[in-house]
């Protein structure tokens, strides 16, 4: 049997291209010049004009666009079965997509669909003759694991947020396809009656240059003021992991990571955080990450330019003092 | 009236000495003991507060090993009805999925819910899957649930990453991945759980289910995530810990 081409899923998330697009299609182009097939870019979405040259630079063979209005917000019943008459018909040997929600709902329901093995949440993938293996993470991300898939093709893949390198652009202009779409609106079991989006006027930590990001270690509601002491006399702004604003002790706008905010500050300093690969999708573009946990093996430390092991109930005000201090000090030579 | 399922797991909480057990496809590590994935528990917690709302039923179901009985005792504690133990120990999620939609076929529900991810695989897969195999309808990352009485469908929030979200109707049956935030967690006092253990549990295996799982992937290899970049750790007392901090941090860019 000839080698079946490699298929990414780009996630289009309020009329912008997601950047894990960049990545599944440097790592789809590799898979497919080993296996000598076509790379195939697949767009769902019902206005797409802008994003099909930059699917071609990153090293698309074909951009196949499905173009529909009822397609224009998400849905995932639709999306579902008009990428699996996709699959269906291209018979891919690989899909590729990410692990954000939309892989996560997406991914497993499309494999069982085609019945593709389906491996998820994955860092990195090498094929070697006919053998695949991935490496994923596991126990919260505490440790990662080797995997070598024993069933045959076709799979469906999902790459972490950030785990695969962007790709140099190419010159190639990639051949682009209509997909016939239809979709019967009355019979699907889903309807979307709204789209919730944050408050305008909301706090935007996206735009500050420092963030001081304060994580279950904080213990109660409390001790917030230590954090946002610190945040203050630094110049910054606080954010917060997932448990954090999930307890209401901050607004979800000061929320990092992949359910949050992806914020990429010059200095991100993270106080009893741990490190879920979900929290750090959200903020591991940051210049510099300095993190203060008492867990040495947390898996925070791993992406970590600065650490410190240690008590933040320790640490912080200690450090809010002497900032305030050399603040004041640059204040008085200015 | 609503009878809902709840798909449990029960995980380590904290790992050490982790290493793969040679010669089977299973993870060897130390452990305090297994506990209910946290992400499942928001999923008992939105069934109890749909059965106060509605009335109805709800049962835990879990595949696991006998240690794992004592998150279902967790779980009736709290305000489950019954609880089923699928006797295996199957580490490659297509496989669990497998197991649990064959063990579901036969069962009788409105909902099905799961938590969105488990803490010692991290694959997000199971409940999704499980929902295809069904053949119902399904949503990932449910923050908020409710329904009319008579109504033939839910009307959920459901997050899209990046602080959006959509609100949407599903007709049930139909599965939910639950995410935390909506409900919080209750405290569940010891004497309550020590109270459940005197319930039954139903034990089912894969003989009963008809089923031989052949796992579809081989764990070769388990360590340390390699840090993205090397870490440079800073050592001494607080007050010279900051003072070394602000320096660095002032400087390197």
């Amino acid at each position: 049997m000839s080698e079946r081409d490699i298929l990414v899923l780009p996630e289009i998330r309020k009329g912008e291209l997601d950047s894990t697009a960049f990545g599944l299609l440097a790592k789809g182009r590799e898979l497919a010049d080993k296996l000598g097939v076509r790379l195939v870019a697949l767009l769902v979405r019902s206005r797409l004009d802008g994003f099909i040259q930059s699917l071609s630079h990153a090293g698309a063979n074909t951009i196949l666009v499905a173009d529909h209005l009822t397609l224009a917000d998400y849905n995932a019943e639709a999306y579902f079965d008009l990428i699996s008459k996709v699959i269906n018909d291209l018979k891919p040997s690989f899909l590729l997509l990410g692990y954000t929600y939309w892989g996560m709902e997406l991914g497993p329901a499309l494999a069982q669909r085609s019945g593709s093995y389906m491996i998820s949440n994955c860092i990195d993938l090498e094929i070697e003759g006919p053998v695949v293996r991935v490496v994923r993470p596991m126990f919260a991300g505490s440790y990662h694991a080797k995997i070598e898939l024993q069933v045959q093709r076709p799979y469906v893949v999902s790459f972490q947020k950030g785990a695969l390198p962007t790709p140099k652009g190419t010159a190639g202009a990639a051949e682009v396809m209509q997909v016939g779409v239809e979709i019967q609106a009355e019979s699907l079991r889903c309807k979307v009656v709204e789209l919730v989006e944050p408050p305008e006027g909301e706090v935007d930590i996206t735009k500050a240059e420092i963030i001081v990001a304060v994580g279950r270690g904080i213990g109660e509601e409390a001790n917030i003021p230590m954090i946002r002491e610190l945040a203050d006399a630094l110049g910054g702004s606080i954010a917060c992991s997932r448990p954090v604003s999930d307890l209401g002790w901050l607004p979800k706008a000061y929320h990092v990571g992949i359910s949050g905010k992806t914020v990429a500050p010059k200095r991100y300093i993270a106080c009893g955080i741990s490190g879920s690969g979900q929290h750090v999708a959200g903020m591991e573009a940051s210049e510099m990450i300095i993190a203060i946990n008492k867990d040495p093996k947390a898996p925070i430390f791993s992406v970590a330019h600065l650490g410190i092991v240690g008590d933040i109930f320790e640490i912080v005000p200690e450090l809010t003092r002497q900032a305030k201090v050399s603040r004041k000090m640059q204040e008085q030579l200015e | 009236m609503l009878k809902i399922i709840v798909c449990i797991k029960a995980v380590p909480e904290y790992v050490d000495r982790v290493s793969v057990l040679q010669g089977q496809n299973k993870v060897k590590y130390e452990t305090t003991g297994l506990y209910m994935n946290e992400s499942d528990e928001y999923a008992v917690e939105q069934a109890v507060a749909l059965k106060k709302q509605h009335g109805g039923e709800i049962t835990l179901i879990t595949m696991g090993p006998l240690a794992s009985q004592d998150s279902l005792y967790k779980g009736l504690a709290q305000g489950a009805d019954k609880a089923i133990r699928i006797d295996a120990d199957i580490l490659d999620p297509n496989g669990i999925s497998e197991v649990l939609a064959a063990a579901l076929k036969g069962m009788e529900y409105d909902l099905i819910l799961t938590g969105v991810e488990s803490r010692d695989n991290m694959a997000s897969q199971v409940g999704i899957s499980v929902a295809v195999k069904l053949g119902i309808p399904f949503a990932y990352a449910v923050t908020q649930v409710s329904q009319r009485d008579g109504q033939k469908f839910v009307r959920i929030v459901r997050e899209l990453g990046g602080g959006i979200g959509q609100v949407m109707e599903i007709f049930v049956p139909a599965l939910l991945c639950i995410q935390s935030g909506a409900v919080s967690r209750t405290y569940t006092s010891s004497q309550k759980i020590f109270k459940a253990r005197s319930r039954p549990i139903e034990s089912i295996s894969l003989d009963d289910l008809g089923l031989c799982i052949e796992e579809g992937m081989k764990l070769v290899d388990i360590f340390l995530p390699k840090e993205k970049h090397k870490v440079e750790f800073i050592h001494g007392q607080p007050v010279e810990v900051a003072t070394k901090l602000i320096q660095k941090m002032g400087k390197e860019s």
